[in-house]
């Protein structure tokens, strides 16, 4: 029998409660016990970046981390970012760029640009480019994807994560 | 012409839910109530008789609920492929098997009430095996003295295809100025979709099996199941949550099969989900090809001859192999006028891993070879390679390499004249050779491609577009078409929209469930937008039709003389008569008719040139490449939405240079094991590896897709290696015949050299 243990973690800004294995890592803590499907699981270890959520602030692979090592966390999701009715900067910039095809390494590239953006806010395209080199996308080639980070960089807006 | 919304890059619907976290993937679906998860035990052995299967421990362990093997599983054979359909493909499968063919072939399938529970149990089983002799090389399994893979064949060759000769090849080579023969091969691609395989199946209290999957053929899938396991075909649906990825990956069984049976076996539902090792180990591999070529050439550039021969890797099973080979041969040496031409194919069986049908379908491991021989010949000339390809161009007037009808326009000239000047490539050997270690170096190829395969070889398309109207004006888009990420539901409704003279938001295109939409042959051969835009554009033609003439009725004015607007039907030149689409729907319903139509593809086709050209700089310490300017330009007939069309063309970008650089699934050649089954080592290209893509859509020609689009799915892939592998050659002074050219390969040519 697994050990079961209890944590207690505020993800996107709601107290969450549960009992969970010792092994359980955090992405499948978000998608299982939570139902917050946005983030993706593709590889389960720490490659792809799909699974990039921030945990106090720092944008981490949720795949490399435990439940029980969220413990006493705030965790932001991409379900905690924006909304269908407020995309933030980023989230639209992906969309008016093309930036979006199958979708399903978006959360994490949006996660990891808007990290990265918080930090630097004026990047040139060579950092945008060594800032996603933990992100795998299979569908676009990353043009739209440096693209849309450039443009979400050069509006005037603080983007916030 | 202008258009309202054909041309424009108008931002996909679908993306919202996507940059939100919304879109639901087929794992993120809550399993039914009572599910149970399916875990395979798999072959260590590439060749091997099961003589016994131990289950005794696995069983005792709470909450293994069901097991199956080849004692008990369905005994009706298939194939992967979906082909199956149309009865094109043996069917040289069985769910399981007593005798395994290749590492990593599933032998055992547990259900348990939890997927750890399900893993558990998996490493609880022992099956013992009698290994039996192995073959992995396709030449080597050709010779009469290698094992067979299949007992019950002769022969490891399951096909030789034999292209008929046009001319004379033998007499051409006699005569030609220059002969060049070589021998290339290509890697074992993995299509490495971001979201791995995951299906879920359910009966209901009917006994009707309905399946989630992100299948790029729900269609063909429905067919299968209930062929194979002789259900009626309305008591099987498939329904295709969003897809994350597909790449020709998800064309037929890839894993379905086992949740479905087990789904039957059980009568509860089941779900299986795959991680990335078990993804990268299931999924059918790009095949390998080794390929001999031979060309003969005039001293002024001109080819005369074309001789090839090309070996194709099966694997085990036959899968799409005839297709994918037969593909090769039609596109090899596509875009030129060669006389005196020869192919053969040979589809061979082996124990290497499973191939099956991947983007680029044969065509990507042509051009890496073909594209380097044309520069072999200008080399041999003392020619610009542009000017060779210039020289032997199909034009207007030539035949199509496909249909085998006359061409009313090229853009062959025009492509690699827009790309000459764009990429100053006159003016490439005016740059610095070489800095330190590294060397630089330009290289181009050159491409013609289809839309689909109809008009080609006797094949057929289909595909079935419903349009109807709702009572607030806005109309249904029923197609059977599938968006795997391509945005094909977004320019299908643009055509759509286009077509009827309503805006874009007033098409619904609704969800992906074949009780639902007809049968469509799903996104492959660069075919969705063409062949489904075409069923699309003429039922929205329909569609219009009927409005207009419902409308002339109310606003007592000739269909003719009758606009859409702004959702408004309006006397032309009179706006004050004018009636809202609304009303138009409900006059229509109230008198029985609900402004339904439909309508199918035509069979037809389109010839696509594409001209592409790199820059590189090649380490001659470390053997790496480096990619300093890549440009593609493609003849795309018209860009429906020329962001998505560019997204397509750099996608493919990406995938071509992965095939060229990095990409390789590695299989010990002692033992026929994958060997680098995560992606720490299967290397997919970052950000951070890769250039800008330039491209340039050259559009025009008034060809047969709606308004002129042609298919774009694969033509920035198709192209690359051969480029690269020109530059390369071009920075170095030596040649590399075998893809990915890995930096080892790189050192161990430019060793050769010296």
């Amino acid at each position: 029998m697994p050990t079961v243990n209890q944590v207690t973690v505020t993800v996107n800004g709601v107290e969450e409660t549960r009992s969970v294995p010792t092994l359980r890592t955090l992405a499948e803590f978000l998608r299982s016990d939570l139902r917050l499907t946005g983030t993706h699981v593709a590889c389960s270890q720490g490659i792809c970046g799909n699974c990039t959520v921030f945990v106090d602030g720092e944008a981490v692979k949720s795949c490399l981390v435990l439940a029980v090592q969220a413990d006493g966390c705030c965790v932001t999701t991409i379900e905690g970012l924006g909304s269908s009715d407020q995309l933030t900067p980023v989230q639209a910039a992906f969309i008016e760029h093309g930036a979006v095809q199958c979708g399903f390494c978006i959360p994490g590239m949006i996660m990891t640009a808007t990290d990265f953006l918080a930090e630097n806010p004026t990047p040139s395209e060579p950092e945008v480019r060594t800032a996603l080199a933990n992100n795998l996308c299979r569908c676009t080639g990353y043009n739209k994807i440096v693209e849309a980070v450039m443009s979400a960089a050069s509006q005037d807006k603080e983007v916030k994560a | 012409m202008t258009f309202k919304v054909v041309g424009h890059s108008v931002p996909k619907p679908d993306a919202i839910a996507k940059v939100t976290g919304a879109a639901q993937y087929t794992a993120d679906l809550t399993p039914p109530v009572g599910c149970l998860h399916i875990a395979l035990v798999r072959s260590p052995y590439p060749h091997a008789r099961v003589t016994s299967i131990d289950t005794s421990a696995a069983e005792r362990l709470p909450g293994v609920k069901a097991m199956m093997d080849y004692r008990n599983c369905p005994q009706n054979r298939f194939t992967t492929a979906d082909g199956d359909v149309f009865e094109t493909i043996p069917r040289d499968q069985v769910l399981f098997d007593s005798v395994v063919r290749y590492v990593g072939e599933p032998v055992l399938a547990i259900a348990a009430t939890d997927p750890a529970v399900a893993r558990a149990a998996r490493d609880l089983v022992t099956v013992e095996y009698d290994q039996l002799p192995a073959v992995f090389d396709p030449v080597e399994a050709m010779d009469a003295s290698s094992p067979l893979v299949l007992s019950e064949s002769g022969s490891n060759l399951i096909v030789d295809l034999d292209f008929p000769e046009q001319g004379n090849v033998a007499q051409a080579l006699q005569a030609a100025d220059i002969v060049i023969e070589h021998r290339f091969r290509t890697g074992r691609q993995k299509h490495a979709q971001m979201e791995t395989f995951s299906c879920v199946a359910s009966v209901d209290s009917r006994g009707k099996l309905t399946v989630w999957s992100p299948t790029q053929v729900p269609g063909p899938l429905r067919v299968m199941i209930a062929r194979w396991l002789a259900m009626p075909a309305g008591k099987v649906r498939i329904i295709t949550p969003f897809i994350g990825g597909a790449f020709g990956g998800r064309l037929g069984f890839t894993g379905e099969q086992y949740v479905v049976a087990m789904a039957m076996h059980t009568k509860r539902p089941c779900r299986m989900e795959f991680d990335r090792t078990e993804d990268l180990l299931h999924m059918e591999s790009r095949h390998p090809f080794v390929m001999d070529i031979t060309l003969g050439a005039k001293k002024d550039g001109t080819i005369t001859a074309m001789r090839a021969t090309t070996y194709a890797n099966a694997g085990p099973y036959v899968t799409c192999t005839v297709p994918v080979l037969a593909t090769h041969g039609g596109c090899h040496f596509a875009p030129y006028n060669i006389p005196n031409v020869k192919f053969t194919g040979k589809v061979v069986r082996t124990n290497a891993p499973v191939a099956g049908p991947f983007r680029g379908y044969g065509a990507i491991q042509g051009h890496f070879a073909a594209e380097q021989m044309i520069d072999l010949v200008a080399e041999a000339c003392g020619l610009d390679p542009a000017d060779v390809r210039l020289r032997n161009t199909r034009r207007e007037g030539d035949l199509s390499p496909f249909t085998l009808q006359p061409m009313a326009v090229s853009f062959g000239a025009e492509v690699i004249n827009r790309g000459v000047q764009a990429m100053g490539w006159r003016d490439r050997h005016s740059r610095p050779k070489a800095d330190g270690p590294w060397r630089y170096g330009s290289g181009m190829s050159f491409l013609v491609w289809i839309s689909g395969v109809a008009c080609i070889a006797g094949q057929h398309e289909n595909s079935g577009a419903i349009m109807r109207m709702n009572l607030d004006g806005s109309f249904d888009l029923i197609t059977g078409a599938i968006d795997i990420g391509t945005g094909a539901h977004t320019t299908l409704a643009q055509v759509a929209a286009e077509e009827i003279g309503v805006p874009l938001e007033m098409i619904n295109v609704g969800a992906n469930d074949t009780d639902v939409v007809p049968f469509d042959q799903g996104p492959r051969a660069s075919r969705t937008l063409f062949v489904a835009g075409q069923a699309v554009r003429a039922a929205a033609r329909a569609a219009r039709e009927r409005v207009l003439q419902r409308a002339s009725t109310m606003l007592e004015a000739a269909p003719e003389d009758l606009e859409i607007q702004d959702a408004q039907v309006q006397v032309a030149g009179a706006p004050g008569r004018s009636v809202s689409l609304a009303r138009v729907a409900l006059t229509a319903i109230k008198e029985g008719d609900e402004l339904i139509t439909q309508a199918e593809a035509p069979q037809n086709n389109a010839e696509s040139f594409g001209a592409q050209f790199v820059d590189v700089a090649v380490n001659v310490e470390t053997g790496q490449i480096r990619l300093e300017r890549v440009l593609a330009v493609h003849d795309i007939g018209r860009a429906i939405n020329p962001t998505i069309v560019e997204g397509q063309i750099e996608g493919g970008l990406f995938q071509g240079i992965g095939f060229t650089l990095s990409e390789e699934m590695v299989v010990d050649p002692q033992t026929g094991s994958p060997m680098n089954l995560s992606f720490m080592d299967y290397k997919i290209l970052t950000a951070d590896d890769l250039p800008k893509f330039e491209t340039i859509l050259v559009e025009g020609g008034d060809g047969n897709g709606p308004f002129g689009a042609k298919g774009v799915g694969e033509i920035g892939l198709v192209p690359i290696p051969g480029a690269i592998a020109n530059a390369v050659a071009d920075a170095i002074g030596v040649r590399l015949f075998e893809a990915p050219l890995t930096p080892e390969r790189v050192l161990r040519a430019l060793q050769s050299r010296n």
